[in-house]
């Protein structure tokens, strides 16, 4: 679990980003978090990976994107890399 | 959600392998966190599942006003935080997960964790509250997430600079209409009535505001654009008259529906799918399951009456089991006998 980078695009106020990364925590996960509305481009990172929605949390695990997935999509997603 | 449709499992009928707990609490609302802080001070062995929503329906809320305690206000987060510390403090033990499956057909009561892991349990307490009620228009599916929001908090920061509409005339229609100020030009709330249901002040915070637009006696025929919302297609139920409003969102907040569909078919329930509870307590159709907070109740719908309820639960369960005693441990395999036809004929 230590060699995976996570990226979770987010913005201050969502609160699927808030629980999303409260669930991180408790499975001891380090991620990279990246807000859409602060940070050029990201937005557009975000949208170009989810149908042109601006979906958040987006996560990037490995170079893959997973646009807001329920938190037992997440925990596969993180148990099998 | 669980739906019919999607449930895995068939339970392993013996429950050998299941993880057995005394009292399962489903859902992480305040209802849920405060039947675990009750059962946890009372020493029960006590589960929570905290379900798709941890923290419940008022995690989409930045501020709340009227929870008491809390002079200052505070976020939705904020409070659901505080909830689940106080539970954990005396025990309560919380985990991820969502109920796939519940058999409440035979003591004791077993569930299914997220499609695969089996607990049962001698005691059950719902709260599993509510979700958002959609119009049920075709294009509000093809244009969910794409302009259509049941959900100011977390889709409406993406719409700065643009003209939007509310649909519905209780309390979350005015609150979405008023945090939606805080990014639109404009916000119309359309209402197919005369009047709000709303509180006052509520109403009066509408009232006042001069970015907001009351529409009333309109109905929302159907929802317009290709790629994103443009419009509505709006009818005059007074006239019949028709008429189109330009918009860039619109955000659906005609209530919410009960999150029944686990027990539909073992559990008395309303005409609305509510959970039917015995006046003046928390025991739902079956012995040794419980029901508090928004899942049973289609009148308050408040944090502090679903909180209200949790403690009701929990001093029920607990009442519950003592009387039990030894004997809610014995496996039985004689459906439980509930009083599911009698409380439905009554509330017919
Ligand atoms: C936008 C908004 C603003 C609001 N503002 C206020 C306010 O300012 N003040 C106020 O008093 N009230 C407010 N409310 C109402 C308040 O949020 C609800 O009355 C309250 O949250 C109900 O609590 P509950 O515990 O019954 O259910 P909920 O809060 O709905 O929680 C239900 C829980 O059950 C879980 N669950 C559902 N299905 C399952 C399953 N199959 N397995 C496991 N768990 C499951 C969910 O994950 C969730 O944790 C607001 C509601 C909304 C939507």
């Amino acid at each position: 679990m230590t060699d995976t980078t996570m990226t979770v695009y987010s913005t201050t106020w969502c609160p699927d980003c808030h629980r999303a990364k409260a669930f991180l925590k408790s499975k001891n996960v380090d991620f990279r978090e990246i807000d859409i509305e602060a940070t050029p481009d990201a937005a557009d990172i975000v949208a170009q990976h989810n149908d042109g929605k601006h979906i958040v949390p987006t996560f990037e695990i490995d170079g893959q994107f997973f646009g807001n997935p329920t938190l037992q999509v997440l925990g596969k997603l993180i148990s099998v890399n | 959600m669980a739906t019919p449709e999607n449930r895995t499992i068939a339970l392993d009928p013996t429950g050998e392998r299941a993880e057995h707990r005394k009292l399962v609490i489903v859902g992480s609302g305040p209802a849920g966190f405060t039947a675990a802080l009750y059962a946890a001070r009372a020493e029960l062995d006590v589960l929570v599942l905290r379900g798709p929503e941890p923290g419940g329906q008022l995690t989409l809320t930045p501020d709340i006003e009227n929870y008491p305690g809390f002079p200052d206000g505070l976020t939705g987060f904020e409070l659901m935080d505080k909830m689940e510390a106080q539970a954990k403090r005396f025990g309560a033990e919380v985990r991820y997960g969502e109920v796939s499956d519940l058999d409440l057909t035979r003591r004791p009561y077993r569930m299914v964790v997220d499609g695969e892991t089996e607990i049962s349990a001698d005691a059950v307490i719902l709260s599993t509250g509510a979700s958002a009620r959609y119009l049920g228009l075709a294009n509000e599916r093809r244009l969910l997430g794409k302009g259509v929001s049941a959900c100011a908090t977390c889709d409406g920061a993406f719409f700065r600079d643009v003209e939007l509409a509310v649909v519905g005339g209780g309390d979350t229609a005015m609150e979405e209409a008023l945090f939606l100020t805080r990014f639109a030009t404009k916000v119309t709330v359309i209402h197919r009535r005369d009047e709000f249901r709303a509180s006052k002040i509520l109403q009066q915070r509408v009232f006042a505001h001069p970015k907001i637009e009351v529409l009333w006696n309109h109905r929302v025929e159907d929802i317009l654009g290709e790629e994103r919302v443009d419009g509505l297609a709006l009818e005059d139920t007074q006239t019949g008259s028709k008429q189109q409003l330009p918009v860039g969102g619109v955000f659906i907040a005609i209530g919410h529906q009960p999150n029944t569909n686990l027990v539909r078919d073992t559990l008395a329930l309303d005409a609305a799918g509510y959970l039917l509870t015995e006046p003046g307590s928390t025991r739902t159709s079956l012995p040794g399951v419980f029901a508090c907070g928004d899942v049973q109740d289609s009148i308050y719908r408040q944090a502090i009456t679903a909180a209200g309820t949790g403690a009701m639960a929990a001093l029920d369960a607990e009442r519950w089991l003592a009387e039990q005693g030894a004997e809610a441990n014995q496996e039985t395999t004689e459906p439980a006998i509930g009083r599911l036809e009698e409380m439905a004929v009554s509330a017919a």
